[in-house]
């Protein structure tokens, strides 16, 4: 039998946004349900380790935001909303998901849905980047916070933005050595990202303590520098870093080898997008080139009964997450028949704009280096999934012209499981860089269920449940 | 398009006008491939890849047979190409579907050909994963499985290299016809092209081209099918599966296209395992016009027909599902070869759920046809005038 539950609104992710939506609904009277892929809710900021971990303790020092995390946390706990952990919410129509727990079932019926499914890392190949011992930022945070791991003991840190800092002071408090720490923007986007910064206060604080925490760990971050390429037989043991210019390009004239066995790399975030378009919501390029749903002044995407917020309608951290995920509650309860006070609503959406221009001004100051895509190699793996090199990608391109549809059609590069998560930007960050073509004419792909996969027998009665 | 003038314009990338565009190329003729879209971004993006000899009816065995050959040379010439030689089962459900067995052994017999009547035993030792009570089942060995966009790539491919010239984007808005209605040039957004030849394989926008250019209509209908693919190393299977009683029930084969009864829909047991381990998991057929929106229900009933006889697949995790249009013709042979009333046009279209499989042969025959050279096969059952009947009742 399949489980369905009835809620007035569900909410897809238990980070920040989810966390804040969940309990703004709740608050306005609503019936709510929180959805989420982690074993505890928090996502990928506030993330707790599995309770049978308990007793440890947190690893590392907690940045004010962690504070933030747990009061939101807390105040979900105490509400009652309940927290469906550990499920992947693999078919969405207006009005009801379909998800998968441990290969069984579940269909929840909701009048609104807010999406809070968050971002993951942005990947960008270099030679080597599919060696065991290269992680992504996030994989390294999850490594460490989340499951008390040490990844690595020598580690080259590489990559742009803010979540660099964060990234570090984890490594360095799970005792891994970091020999090198690369900001591969100049120190000009440094400085116009504190110039952001010093226009919130909470962004303040967070940056200061990781800051301070950089600044005691004795390590210099060089800017304008990247990791070229990671060496090894079957894991990392070498690696090449050198200098890039103000667009990212590799310059070939400062490089050096460093012995690692841990190369973290945070190239910034992509919104997980997938149910949005699964939706069918009108999709819109954010000012990093990500796809993006469409939303209105209350987190409203163009698909009635569907909002969105946080990192999934434009990368922006952790206080705009929280601010949207509390307008979209209040504007999903308010579509589910619920009345929301108009101050209510006047204050959250100034908050929410408030806050989104201090993310926007700082996603400007780290912007997407189009020249880090010159880092690939003819023979480097452009698509994971269906082993696809540039090469190939490159060849594609010369006899059939540079569209992606065509490229995946001849090489197969975004057909595999990942369903384009990964390869979708490389592909288009490869054929901007090395064949000029503009990001911008390629379409929105569309979602199909699953939008993750999922065993048959529960894709079958996902749609025997739904129609 | 540097040059303005070819011996042939292909209208339509997708496989069949990929096939034209390599059987043309290796002809020594200039070519030119119009594609209003991307490439493979119709059915051949939306489809299954499967390579089948049809022991039934006559003319089709034919014209299967002469293509499955035509695609192991490709197989050897590319072997890049993603080629599974995994012959194809032919599955009785039960006792009652025995004779359509013997019927297709008979039939492929009748035309010298070899195959293999299994009995459950020896189909179970081939494939372990099927259903324990299925009876016995007919293997054909030379059946195969192709990546129907990679395929497209490396005919397209082959072409380009022989001269060929491909452009993407780029609609045929217009013909131009000289005395005695013969084609003498192609317009496109671009400018005029001249050329003697062209060909019209646009599958299911055959139609809407053909009223664009103002040529004879054509007998061709949209007919949607919803498909399923799994991860990779996720095969249950390693052979083509087929229910044999779709020979049967032949997929809805009561329904009028230009009825106005809406149609049900119908579907029947096709599983394709590919060269990665995926797994391909059909057929569902329904005529609603050009769209191309899954239909859910369809999918559940394919997903569940497939249970039936592969019930491990339960357990396989899908990727991705879509759907896509199949070019039906209501003889179910394909149109190919010249259109008499206007010299130089030619069709090659409306192969339905064939497409992968008569691609070649219809390059084939359609490269023959404007070299002056004998065709391979008869080409009669083939032409527009076998079809006309219907297109003047619509």
């Amino acid at each position: 039998m399949t489980r369905t539950h009835a809620a007035d609104v569900a909410v897809i992710g238990a980070g920040p946004a989810g966390l804040a939506a969940a309990l703004a609904a709740r608050q306005a009277g609503a019936v709510v349900t929180i959805l989420d892929e982690g074993a505890r809710p928090g996502g990928q900021i506030f993330r707790q380790l599995p309770a049978a971990f308990g007793t440890i303790g947190q690893p590392a020092a907690d940045a004010p935001s962690h504070a933030l995390g747990h009061a939101l946390l807390h105040d979900v706990e105490a509400s009652g909303v309940p927290v469906l952990a550990r499920v992947t919410v693999f078919e969405a129509r207006p009005g009801a998901l379909a998800y998968e727990r441990d290969g069984e079932v579940g269909v929840v019926r909701a009048k609104a849905i807010v999406l809070a499914t968050g971002a993951y890392d942005r990947s960008v190949p270099f030679p080597g980047w599919t060696l065991p011992g290269v992680v992504t930022a996030g994989a390294a945070q999850v490594m460490v916070r989340g499951q008390m791991l040490r990844p690595g003991t020598r580690a080259v840190v590489a990559g742009t933005g803010p979540l660099l800092l964060p990234t570090l002071t984890a490594l360095q408090a799970a005792g891994v050595r970091v020999v090198a720490a690369l900001e591969a923007a100049p120190r000009t986007a440094l400085l116009r990202g504190v110039g952001a910064l010093l226009r919130s206060r909470a962004k303040r604080r967070e940056a200061w303590h990781y800051a301070r925490a950089f600044l005691r760990s004795g390590l210099r971050l060089r800017h304008g520098w990247t990791v070229f390429a990671a060496h090894g037989a079957d894991r990392v043991a070498a690696v090449t870093i050198g200098r890039v210019d103000r667009t990212g390009r590799p310059r070939r004239d400062h490089e050096q080898r460093l012995e690692a066995d841990l190369v973290c790399v945070g190239f910034g975030l992509e919104p997980s997008n997938e149910l949005a378009r699964r939706l069918r919501c009108t999709m819109l390029r954010g000012p990093d080139g990500s796809w993006v749903p469409q939303v209105d002044a209350r987190m409203a995407t163009s698909v009635a009964g569907v909002f969105a917020a946080g990192e999934v309608v434009g990368i922006g951290g952790v206080d705009t997450a929280r601010a949207e995920g509390h307008l979209a509650g209040l504007a999903a309860a308010a579509h589910a028949g619920w009345t929301v006070a108009p101050e209510r609503f006047a204050q959250a959406e100034a908050e929410r704009v408030r806050e989104r221009a201090v993310s926007r001004t700082l996603l400007a100051a780290f912007p997407v280096l189009p020249g880090l895509y010159e880092l690939a190699a003819p023979d480097t793996l452009v698509c994971r999934c269906e082993d696809v090199r540039l090469r190939e990608v490159r060849e594609a391109a010369a006899l059939f012209g540079p569209e992606l549809r065509t490229l995946k059609m001849a090489t197969r590069a975004g057909m595999g499981p990942c369903q384009g998560r990964i390869c979708a930007s490389i592909l288009e960050g490869v054929l901007a860089s090395r064949l000029g073509v503009d990001p911008h004419r390629h379409a929105c792909p569309a979602a199909q269920v699953p939008v993750k996969p999922v065993a048959a027998r529960c894709l079958l009665e996902a749609l025997r449940e739904l129609g | 398009m540097s040059s303005r003038s070819f011996d042939v314009v292909v209208i339509g990338a997708g496989i069949v006008g990929c096939a034209v565009a390599c059987w043309c190329a290796r002809a020594g003729l200039r070519v030119l491939v119009l594609e209003r879209d991307g490439v493979a971004t119709g059915t051949s993006g939306a489809c299954m890849g499967h390579i089948m000899v049809n022991p039934e009816p006559e003319p089709l065995y034919r014209l299967t047979r002469r293509s499955v050959t035509l695609w192991q040379e490709l197989r050897d010439r590319h072997p890049e190409l993603h080629y599974l030689a995994c012959g194809a089962l032919w599955l009785a459900e039960s006792d009652a579907d025995l004779p359509l067995l013997q019927g297709l052994d008979r039939a492929i017999a009748g035309h010298g050909d070899r195959a293999w009547l299994l009995d459950a035993r020896e189909l179970h030792r081939r494939e372990p994963a099927l259903a324990p009570d299925l009876p016995g089942a007919w293997f054909y060995p030379d059946d195969a499985v192709v990546l129907p966009m990679q395929a497209c790539g490396v005919l397209l491919g082959e072409a380009v290299r022989l001269g060929a010239t491909v452009c993407t984007h780029t609609p045929a808005t217009g013909v131009r016809l000289g005395p005695g209605s013969r084609i003498e040039a192609v317009r496109t957004p671009e400018g005029e092209v001249a050329t003697a030849h062209v060909v019209v394989a646009a599958g299911v926008w055959t139609p809407a081209v053909h009223r664009q250019l103002g040529l004879p209509p054509v007998p061709i209908f949209p007919r949607r099918g919803d498909l399923a693919i799994t991860a990779p190393f996720a095969t249950p299977v390693h052979t083509q599966l087929l229910e044999v009683a779709y020979l049967r029930t032949a997929t809805g084969k009561t329904i009028d296209p230009e009825g106005s009864e809406p149609d049900p829909g119908a579907n029947a047991m096709n599983v394709q395992p590919q060269t990665h381990g995926t797994c391909l998991i059909g057929m569902t057929r329904q005529f609603g016009g050009l769209d191309r929106t899954l239909h859910p229900e369809l999918l559940q009933r394919s997903l569940a027909r497939a249970a039936r006889f592969v019930p491990a697949l339960l357990d396989a995790p899908v990727v991705r599902t879509w759907a896509g249009l199949r070019p039906y013709t209501k003889d179910k042979l394909p149109f190919v070869g010249p259109v008499p009333e206007i010299p130089g046009l030619h069709l090659a279209a409306g192969h339905e759920g064939l497409g992968i499989t008569l691609a070649p042969v219809t390059g084939e025959l359609v490269a023959q046809a404007i070299t002056g050279q004998a065709p391979s096969l008869p080409m009669a059952p083939l032409g527009l005038a076998r079809g006309a009947a219907g297109a003047r009742h619509g």
